[in-house]
């Protein structure tokens, strides 16, 4: 299982959608951690605990891109993405991430 | 409802336009009532300057500046200042603060988005404060804690009111950022800086989901064509004695109601206008940005930033929170009181605001410490 933690490795600022946005956009995030760290394992446990937040925007680009650009198949990708946070608080950006999978459709 | 054919909606488009040039002698006259209006709410006239004690075109900014019912005197003395600093005029001026008695956040970050647009239009020819121990204590002081004066050349002896962290202090207003981009290194810092004076605040990561998505709105719709600069300001304010928190977040682009993609009733709605043939339809405009699915691209997954995020901070709150969202002769108010009854309200005024400009507010936020 890889383990991807946003706060420690990518940063605790995300925000955005693309490299125009600023350093710690979506795009960034989804090419240079997830799909490496899809691509490298079954299981993929992404840890949201620690940032500031992120805004609709990075998350769609993220993870909805996931299926929208590269085609990602919904349900697989579901049960491969595990979303761990400690604060309950962050709960919303878990559910916020399976809608906008749910909600992508492949470009 | 049936769609009109395109047929029609032509005949309509050049009825419209028609009637419009039959009526182009009164709406002429009107238009010069109008200016007369605006000549008069301009606030410039000439006084002495205070350094050279020459007659000079002076700016004279109102008693109260704030964006309710001080409205107009305040955007008229804002505009008048990003004419002059687009226009580079070499010509010498005077921008009166000493009648300010009285300034919301609000406001004041209009005026530092105002100078600091100066100054980046104008790097040359910065603007130097010289009556500053004149200006009101309470108003210099308010200023101040925004980080107004790093935008003038001034004198720190003449500000005399350093106010510290600790100070008990009932308003106090926060540092504004301003840059480009999505921003999120800067919704942080204003965030810090709230928990500083307010302590945890419920809703964290909704006010800076709803700041970032505001930023990154700024960055994918508010200066289209593009001469490079993409630029918002930030700031906000913390009053001890009503327990109210602000945030505010503003940009000088061309304002939503021009980026939205309309729909052929809001396209004739936009006509009718342009002719003075009905009022104008910016706050509306606003109003559809604010739904799922409207966006500048027109794409499917793109939009959810207004209607989710920017919306959301306001929604998590037990206590009253109002947004407000002016963009050019709009408003647009959504309202959510402590019952959870969710209300909202359009209006338009007869200045433009020229750009976006976002505010939230929670009343009693000390009530809901986490």
């Amino acid at each position: 299982m890889k383990v991807v933690n946003i706060a420690l490795d990518f940063g605790v600022s995300p925000g955005g959608r693309f490299p125009e946005d600023g350093e710690y956009n979506g795009q960034r995030f989804r090419e240079k951690f997830l799909i490496p760290a899809l691509e490298d394992s079954e299981i993929v446990k992404v840890v949201l605990d620690g940032v500031s937040g992120f805004g609709s925007s990075f998350l769609e680009e993220a993870f909805g891109g996931l299926v929208r650009i590269h085609h990602y198949e919904k349900s697989k990708l579901l049960e491969r993405l595990h979303l761990q946070y400690s604060d309950s608080s962050l709960a919303f950006y878990a559910d916020s991430i399976r809608d906008f999978i749910n909600d992508a459709e492949p470009e | 409802m049936a769609k009109r054919p395109a047929r029609k909606l032509d005949l309509a488009c050049k009825r419209a336009h028609r009637r419009g040039v039959q009526n182009a002698q009164r709406r002429a006259k009107r238009q010069r009532v109008r200016a007369g209006w605006a000549r008069l709410l301009r606030r410039s006239s000439k006084s002495r300057h205070p350094l050279t004690n020459r007659l000079t075109k002076s700016i004279d900014c109102p008693e109260e500046m704030n964006l309710s019912d001080g409205y107009t005197s305040t955007v008229s003395v804002i505009q008048e200042i990003r004419s002059l600093a687009k226009a580079a005029s070499r010509s010498s001026f005077y921008i009166n603060f000493r009648q300010i008695r009285k300034i919301t956040p609000a406001a004041a970050l209009l005026l530092a988005a105002a100078l600091d647009g100066w100054n980046r239009l104008n790097p040359h020819r910065r603007l130097r404060a010289v009556d500053v121990p004149q200006w009101d204590p309470g108003v210099r002081s308010l200023l101040q804690q925004m980080g107004f004066f790093d935008l003038l050349r001034v004198n720190r002896k003449d500000i005399g009111c350093d106010l510290g962290v600790d100070d008990e202090d009932q308003l106090r207003f926060l540092q504004f950022y301003a840059g480009e981009g999505s921003g999120g290194d800067k919704a942080t810092l204003l965030r810090d800086k709230i928990e500083q004076f307010a302590g945890p605040i419920k809703g964290r990561y909704a006010l800076y989901d709803g700041l970032v998505e505001a930023m990154t709105n700024v960055t994918h719709h508010a200066y289209p064509g593009g001469n490079g600069i993409r630029r918002w300001w930030i700031s906000g304010s913390i009053e001890r004695s009503t327990g109210r928190l602000t945030v505010l977040c503003l940009d000088h682009g061309v304002g939503i109601p021009k980026t939205l993609p309309r729909t052929s009733g809001e396209e004739i709605r936009r006509i009718f206008g342009k002719l003075r043939l009905a009022a104008s339809d910016d706050a509306r405009m606003i109003e559809a940005a604010t739904k799922l699915s409207r966006s500048s691209t027109g794409r499917r997954n793109r939009g959810y930033g207004l209607q989710r995020d920017i919306r959301r901070y306001v929604q998590t709150h037990d206590s009253h929170g109002r947004l407000r969202i002016l963009s050019n002769r709009g408003m647009y108010v959504f309202e959510k009181d402590r019952d959870g009854v969710e209300t909202s309200g359009l209006r338009n005024h007869d200045l433009s605001i020229s750009g976006t400009f976002i505010e939230w507010t929670i009343e009693d936020y000390a009530r809901e410490l986490l």
